[in-house]
């Protein structure tokens, strides 16, 4: 409704303007100029204030590390990037790797998506058991009690990471 | 001093792979002349369509992505150039400055008046302003906290293409989250594309720099401008295709710089869509030929790129069927069948191969139970699509102006075929979306939000190729009109 509302609108600004234009206008030379007027607004009153904002962010950006950088998406999520960072750190990158993270307590979605976004490009399995290495994130090692571990590495509490025993 | 060489040099790779299959195409006669100068933004996209979707072809056939495949693959491409090394025309090119090549302009009425004149000259050159800009500022954003998908679903992609020369089946074969909210996966069957760009990007700073995204985001809006103006300088005014252009990029800034794919698709399709409506009036093989590669990158972008291209197809397949111009439908027929073998089939085939979740669920799309059991959804999208194509902030104000230039057309019996083309391939798209989520089991809840201010982008852009090639329909505004052989005939088949 809103669009047929904004065509009708735009065909008669048209036939105003074509009471304007010099000689016998066609009504499509007509809408052609309300066409080149919209855009013609869009631009010039978008392109300063743009190139200022494009300015500002990147003097705004400069002051972020590389590290910070990355991590910047993940805040949204409460991801712990000390943590992430350790992990990308241990785990070896061709590893199939286990999250566990129980979901949605300790985990929104959104976070485990981070996680393996932050740790690619390891594979990220569906089970532990196709995993060769378990990383627990904001989770005890009591959480899968039936997992044997040969290797526990902590970071601090809640946060592991164990080699699955073959 | 990589960060800066290797992205030169790689882009530059793929304007030159672009240059050499529009020489091969005739769409420039030798790339000493201020045409191929001209085309160089056009040259760019069609690079990235052509050399990524053979990219793609290698990747699935269990060959590598690296450098040195992209090179190979863009030397061959860009081989046709060879044919103008034994006759560089330097000295032309010299003599040929800009300001003798406006007042030619000027000569033929292209940029009409003198104010008028002036009007191009200062847009043109304001977005050259904004756009250096953009390429020094662009290279250390961040990826946006809300911006999920960029990394999620195109980043994570491209990351793992820098980080792995083949196809990491495994990572692509991993559900995203299978126990809890499956629809949360990264979507792994979308088309590569986009990632594949970034990857490149990426591999020529010889880094993993997710922030470097945006920057890839912005050459192809410049290339956006710098191509549709070629394609429509043949159809309508520079006082029309500089505003409409320039004005439809920054109506689309603030999602272009989300990073995701909806912008770079909607480029590709609005002109794609523009390029074959040329053809519908000019005939000529070469405008099929372009047309169908620049819908190929539409095509190769994402999934609702992929319906675009068969869409605008089909109506124009129809189109030409309809006008018993059985010639034309079937050079029509053939160039939809290379599409869809060379830059769709292949990633196709590879996802079933290796049964990964599609996000579209083909056996939904015509099965009458379940569409009857969902109508109830059918409501609500066509009330949120109305919603964010009523929005005059964005380029979805170009669909309103595309459907009043239509109707124009049609008061005055003028253009009527074209406008009936892009009349039917808007409100085709439009139902395309709606069936998108139609077939769709995803609460709308989810949907909604998800793609906000997204999924009418597409609409928007095939609008703004209306609107362009729709102006050029009354001869007024120094419409230059497509260009000989048959202009006369192009004109009256049209």
């Amino acid at each position: 409704m809103t669009v047929l509302l904004e065509v009708v609108g735009a065909l008669a600004v048209a036939a105003l303007v074509r009471g304007l234009l010099p000689g016998p206008a066609p009504l499509t030379a007509a809408v052609s100029v309300v066409a080149v007027v919209v855009a013609g607004f869009a631009f010039w009153s978008n392109a300063w204030p743009d190139a200022r904002t494009l300015v500002d962010e990147h003097s705004r950006d400069a002051r972020l590390s590389t590290e910070q950088a990355l991590a910047v998406p993940g805040a949204r999520w409460g991801a712990r990037d000390d943590v992430l960072a350790w992990a990308d750190a241990v785990l070896p990158r061709d590893a199939n790797v286990f999250l566990e993270c129980p979901q949605p307590s300790n985990c929104s979605n959104g976070l485990a998506n981070w996680i393996a976004y932050r740790l690619e490009p390891r594979v990220f399995t569906d089970f532990p058991a196709q995993a060769q290495w378990i990383l627990f994130y904001a989770t005890p090692r009591s959480a899968l009690p039936s997992v044997r571990l040969t290797r526990v590495i902590g970071y601090g509490p809640g946060f592991l990471i164990g080699r699955v025993a073959p | 001093m990589r960060a800066v060489i290797g992205p030169v040099l790689v882009h530059g790779a793929l304007v030159l792979a672009g240059l050499g299959v529009l020489r091969a195409l005739g769409v420039i006669e030798t790339v000493w002349s201020r045409r191929a100068l001209a085309a160089v933004g056009l040259a760019y996209l069609v690079g990235i369509a052509a050399a990524l979707t053979v990219c793609v072809i290698v990747l699935v056939a269990g060959g590598p992505f690296t450098l040195a495949v992209f090179g190979i693959v863009a030397a061959v491409l860009a081989a046709p150039l060879a044919l103008d090394l034994h006759r560089p025309r330097l000295g032309a090119l010299r003599r040929l400055g800009a300001l003798r090549r406006l007042d030619a302009l000027r000569r033929r009425g292209v940029l009409g008046g003198d104010a008028a004149r002036w009007a191009v000259l200062a847009t043109l050159a304001a977005f050259a302003v904004l756009a250096v800009v953009g390429l020094l500022t662009l290279g250390n954003r961040p990826i946006g906290p809300g911006d999920t998908d960029a990394w999620h679903v195109w980043g994570l992609k491209a990351l793992l293409l820098f980080a792995h020369p083949h196809l990491p089946a495994a990572i692509f074969g991993f559900s995203g989250d299978v126990r809890f909210e499956p629809h949360y996966t990264f979507n792994p069957a979308y088309p590569l594309l986009l990632p594949l760009l970034e990857a490149l990007h990426l591999r020529a700073l010889g880094r993993p720099d997710p922030s470097s995204f945006h920057l890839v985001m912005w050459l192809l809006a410049i290339a956006f401008v710098w191509a549709g103006g070629f394609i429509a300088a043949r159809v309508t005014s520079a006082l029309v295709w500089a505003p409409v252009l320039t004005g439809a990029v920054l109506l689309s800034l603030s999602r272009l710089l989300t990073a995701y794919a909806d912008v770079p698709l909607g480029f590709y399709l609005a002109l794609g869509t523009l390029q074959l409506g040329v053809w519908l009036q000019s005939g000529r093989r070469r405008d099929l030929a372009l047309a169908a590669l620049l819908l190929a990158g539409a095509a190769a972008v994402k999934n609702e790129g992929t319906a675009g291209a068969l869409l605008v197809l089909a109506v124009a397949l129809a189109a030409m069927v309809f006008a018993r111009r059985r010639r034309a439908a079937l050079e029509l027929a053939l160039a939809s069948a290379l599409l869809g073998v060379v830059a769709i089939l292949p990633w196709r085939l590879w996802v079933a191969a290796h049964h990964l979740q599609t996000e579209v669920p083909l056996g939904r799309v015509a099965n009458p139970g379940f569409l009857a059991r969902n109508v109830d959804r059918v409501g609500p999208v066509v009330h949120g699509l109305d919603q964010q194509l009523g929005m005059t902030n964005g380029v979805t104000i170009f669909v309103s102006l595309a459907l009043a230039m239509v109707a124009a057309c049609a008061w005055e019996r003028r253009g009527r075929t074209l406008g009936a083309f892009y009349l039917v391939v808007l409100a085709g798209y439009y139902a395309t979306l709606v069936w998108s989520w139609w077939i769709d089991t995803l609460p709308l809840s989810f949907m909604g939000p998800a793609t906000a201010g997204r999924l009418d982008l597409g609409l928007g852009f095939i609008a703004v190729a209306a609107v362009l090639h729709l102006s050029g329909a009354h001869g007024r505004l120094g419409a230059p009109g497509l260009s000989p052989p048959g202009a006369g005939a192009e004109r009256r088949s049209a």
